[in-house]
């Protein structure tokens, strides 16, 4: 191949891709500047694009808080129970999707997804919930969005490629439809199962809507609802009068407790990396 | 189908059934449960009552909707920032894909992804508290900027003026490296030897782009359009949520929001699901238009 002119576009572009990374870049560098400084670091500097002072004071304190250390188990049993109930859900009904035999496959094929076009909405949902005793319980958290039927349809049309003489095989072998689901399928669909599965554990680990609405016990709070409360609650009462005498926390502690929200999809990232191609194009465009 | 055959299938598929009901009860208590419970949407609704009990008042839920002026602004500006969304948010992740495949050097461009690609794993409230201080009146680099250059300390996320603008620019940096992935993926799809015949013929590379690389991701394009039109009205909740304050709810509280914060503020149910109820028709409208054009245009959809 010859090799380019490097014309003006080249530098053009180069020039706007580096400016929209800065920009990215900037808010989380502050981020990390202003949870490590001192509050007279703070103080003293206005932007906090340079450190000029450290100390990890927020971070102990966090770490030593029991609220927010109850918040993160609350998060992680959150993300466990909505990925792996979520997943083997979805698994199971886009497994059973695939067989042509079933007795009134279209009318189920259709009942799911009607569910895609129509809800309740918010408030009918919550009033179910109340009615059926799930509000105000760990399992508010992740039962009602449980099963995504967008992520059932992408693992049905994930598993209906997979040759029919695996499944033969193994049916000779004795095996039934459950252990060719999880012993066969669901192990030879790995890319599309990793990248359902980074979609469920970012979703749950992110969620405050669902304790938001179903939840009013502070006991039970995920970090994300914590997180909310102390950040926008923060950013309201800038704009209300109440302001005045009311004690915030501080700006560290407020970045510190970010970082620590963030912290497992930063360990995540370099894993799924190579899965992201993968889910969007599932995700989208099926030929 | 015979009785016997029936029973033998039932039989034959037992594990198959088995597993599809676990699935279906979940639909049924979940899913089913709440729509059923939108005849709530109809009465003066009463918990100790419940769906089928309380008191039936027909359309007057809908009614006070429409003649309280909020609800009225959250309705227009539902559609005014979608529209807002398609014009702007959707291409632009496009032009993006082409700058990014631009990019001869490896690491500059694996460094531009990741970085781009990052902030889509944050909700909100992440994303919205670090916006938050960067756009801040005091100690905000962008107003640090603006001052620079002999400006005047802007409010931006305090004046309902600015809001729809920073709503698409703020989810624009959050969401474009992602959106961009499949564009990327089409175009790296393209077969080579289109390129390299084109190289004979000495084509530079505007008309590559523009009569190979552009046609050659059309029908992406086209059902990437379509599914983010199917979308875009229940976009934004979380955007909005975690970014809004009472001072720009005229421009930028919408449908979702609106059922939320007064639901907080002034619980009266009955209203707040019929709000819902418009919102869940709304919506299902613009999918079932896009899913109804991605069928025309010979796509197979993917509902």
């Amino acid at each position: 191949m010859k090799v380019r002119k490097v014309t003006l576009f080249d530098v053009v572009s180069g020039i706007v891709l580096a400016l929209l990374a800065l920009v990215l870049l900037v808010p989380f560098w502050q981020m990390i500047v202003v949870a490590f400084s001192t509050t007279e670091g703070y103080v003293k500097s206005t932007y906090h694009l340079i450190p000029t002072s450290f100390s990890v004071d927020v971070f102990s304190q966090l770490f030593s808080s029991s609220e927010i250390m109850k918040g993160m188990l609350i998060s992680l049993i959150n993300v466990l129970c909505g990925w792996l109930g979520g997943l083997i859900l979805c698994a199971m009904g886009a497994y059973a999707l695939t067989k042509k035999n079933i007795i009134g496959r279209k009318f189920i094929f259709n009942f799911i997804i009607f569910t895609m076009f129509f809800n309740g909405g918010i408030i009918p949902l919550y009033i179910w919930l109340k009615k059926i005793y799930i509000t105000d319980t760990i399992f508010c958290l992740f039962l009602p969005t449980l099963i995504s039927t967008f992520y059932l349809l992408l693992l049905k049309n994930s598993f209906i490629s997979i040759p029919a003489e695996m499944e033969e095989a193994a049916l000779i072998d004795g095996y039934n439809e459950m252990q060719i689901l999880f012993k066969i399928i669901i192990p030879v669909s790995k890319p599309v199962i990793a990248a359902v599965s980074l979609f469920l554990i970012v979703q749950y680990w992110n969620d405050y809507y669902n304790a938001m609405m179903f939840m009013n016990k502070p006991d039970l709070y995920p970090l994300g609802l914590i997180l909310r409360n102390v950040i926008i609650s923060k950013q309201a009462l800038l704009r209300t009068p109440v302001a005045a005498g009311a004690v915030l926390p501080s700006e560290q502690y407020n970045m510190a407790l970010t970082m620590i929200a963030m912290l497992p999809i930063l360990v995540l990232y370099p894993f799924v990396q190579k899965y992201f191609v993968a889910g969007v194009m599932i995700g989208a465009v099926k030929e | 189908m015979k009785k016997a055959s029936v029973w033998l299938n039932l039989k034959r598929y037992r594990y198959v059934y088995l597993m599809l009901a676990i699935v279906l009860v979940w639909y049924i208590a979940f899913a089913y449960a709440p729509m059923f419970g939108l005849i709530m949407s109809f009465e003066k609704f009463s918990f100790a009552k419940g769906f089928f009990g309380s008191e039936l008042v027909g359309l007057n839920n809908f009614k006070m909707l429409f003649s309280d002026r909020y609800f009225v602004q959250a309705f227009k500006n539902t559609f005014a920032i979608s529209f807002l969304r398609i014009v702007f948010e959707f291409p632009i992740p496009i032009i993006f894909a082409f700058m990014i495949n631009e990019v001869r050097s490896k690491p500059f461009r694996s460094v531009i992804q990741n970085i781009t690609y990052f902030p889509h794993f944050f909700n909100w409230i992440v994303f919205g508290g670090l916006i938050g201080s960067v756009l801040a009146l005091d100690r905000g680099v962008v107003n640090g900027i603006i001052q620079l250059f002999g400006g005047s300390q802007i409010d931006f996320l305090g004046d309902s003026r600015y809001f729809r603008t920073i709503l698409i620019v703020t989810n624009l940096l959050k969401e474009v490296g992602w959106n961009s992935i499949i564009y990327i993926a089409a175009i790296q799809g393209i077969n080579p030897t289109l390129y390299e015949s084109a190289d004979l013929d000495g084509v530079n590379r505007w008309q590559k782009i523009r009569y190979i690389s552009l046609p050659g991701i059309a029908p992406t394009i086209s059902i990437m359009f379509i599914l983010f039109v199917g979308g875009v009205f229940t976009q934004g909740f979380d955007q909005v949520y975690n970014l809004y304050s009472p001072v720009v709810y005229d421009k930028g509280d919408i449908l979702s929001t609106y059922i939320v914060r007064t639901l907080k503020e002034v619980p009266n149910l009955g209203v707040q699901a019929a709000a819902g109820f418009i919102n869940s028709v709304i919506s299902m409208l613009f999918l079932l238009v896009s899913n109804w054009v991605v069928r025309l245009m010979g796509q197979e959809s993917i509902y």
